[in-house]
């Protein structure tokens, strides 16, 4: 079975919109119900400074990659020419 | 114990007297977990940059799949933890000179606020259980009001005995300046009422 790689992409960007979503509501929660205090401030842009930070690493280490390359998974079934006639003097084995 | 200068719906005249979250200790326990979790990838790439050439060649197909999966993990891990933060930061007990509020951040998207006039406190109780609490200090006060069954429970708060304390401090001033009689007064207007359940509002 041929896989592209890009495809492993697609749940990796499906994760991403959700993780948003979830990030908007809660930080907007923190600010709403947090009576702003200093806490609740430092707390919300430490999560948005990591975040940036996986972010940035994520993107660096995903970068090196060859999206565009396939991969091959399980038994390839190989098309050999029968040269000579040699295909028909490869042994069978029997089916059960 | 934290005073802030301004509550959400606050009444004309109304002071915040206390702001309590539950304890640090609480907070340092779901760390921990979280600091676990952090750990695990860390144990896991170690284990595959020994054992494997996954990271010698960014390439190929094992790289490509460890990179998007710690990736992932690092997100999830990180959005979690601030919502945990979150449900832990907002949990507040608020006391004012008028009234005691509850707000309760179940989830995310699960908020319970529910408030009672301070002059319908019957008896509040404070209790310090087990070691780890009598050593850093917390505990749980629970506030009977007057006609009810449930009971406002301030869950592992830092110094309950001074939580308990500053309550009926405050409900002996408001004794003193109102005057019990008109407490009377108003719990006999309210006397129908008095039976009914603690105001509720849930927000998302």
């Amino acid at each position: 079975m041929m896989i592209s790689l890009w495809l492993l992409l697609i749940p990796f960007g499906l994760l991403v919109i959700v993780w948003l979503f979830l990030s908007i509501a809660a930080v907007l929660k923190m600010l709403r119900f947090g009576f702003l205090s200093r806490t609740a401030v430092i707390s919300t842009f430490a999560f948005l400074v990591f975040s940036i930070a996986v972010f940035a690493t994520s993107i660096i280490s995903l970068s090196q990659v060859d999206w565009s390359a396939s991969y091959t998974f399980g038994t390839p079934s190989i098309n050999l020419p029968n040269v000579n006639g040699l295909k028909d003097r490869i042994p069978q084995i029997p089916k059960p | 114990m934290k005073i802030q200068p301004s509550i959400p719906n606050m009444l004309p005249g109304e002071k915040v007297v206390l702001l309590l979250h539950r304890h640090g200790f609480i907070a340092f326990r779901f760390a921990l977990v979280y600091i676990f979790f952090a750990i695990l990838p860390l144990i896991g790439w170690w284990y595959l940059n020994s054992n494997t050439t996954i990271f010698e060649d960014p390439t190929n197909f094992g790289y490509a799949l460890v990179a998007l999966l710690l990736s992932a993990y690092a997100l999830v891990w990180i959005l979690l933890f601030f919502i945990t933060w979150l449900n832990y930061y907002l949990d507040v007990w608020i006391v004012t000179n008028e009234r005691i509020i509850n707000i309760a951040q179940q989830r995310l998207f699960y908020r319970v606020v529910s408030e009672q006039k301070l002059y319908r406190v019957q008896d509040v109780t404070w209790e310090m259980k087990g070691i780890v609490a009598n050593m850093f200090r917390y505990g749980n006060v629970q506030v009977q009001t007057a006609g009810e069954d449930d009971r406002f429970i301030f869950e592992n708060i830092s110094q309950p005995e001074k939580v308990a304390q500053a309550i009926m401090n405050l409900l002996q001033s408001i004794e003193k300046q109102v005057g019990l009689d008109k407490i009377a007064e108003i719990e006999g207007e309210f006397g129908a009422k008095s039976a009914e359940e603690p105001k509720k509002n849930n927000t998302a």
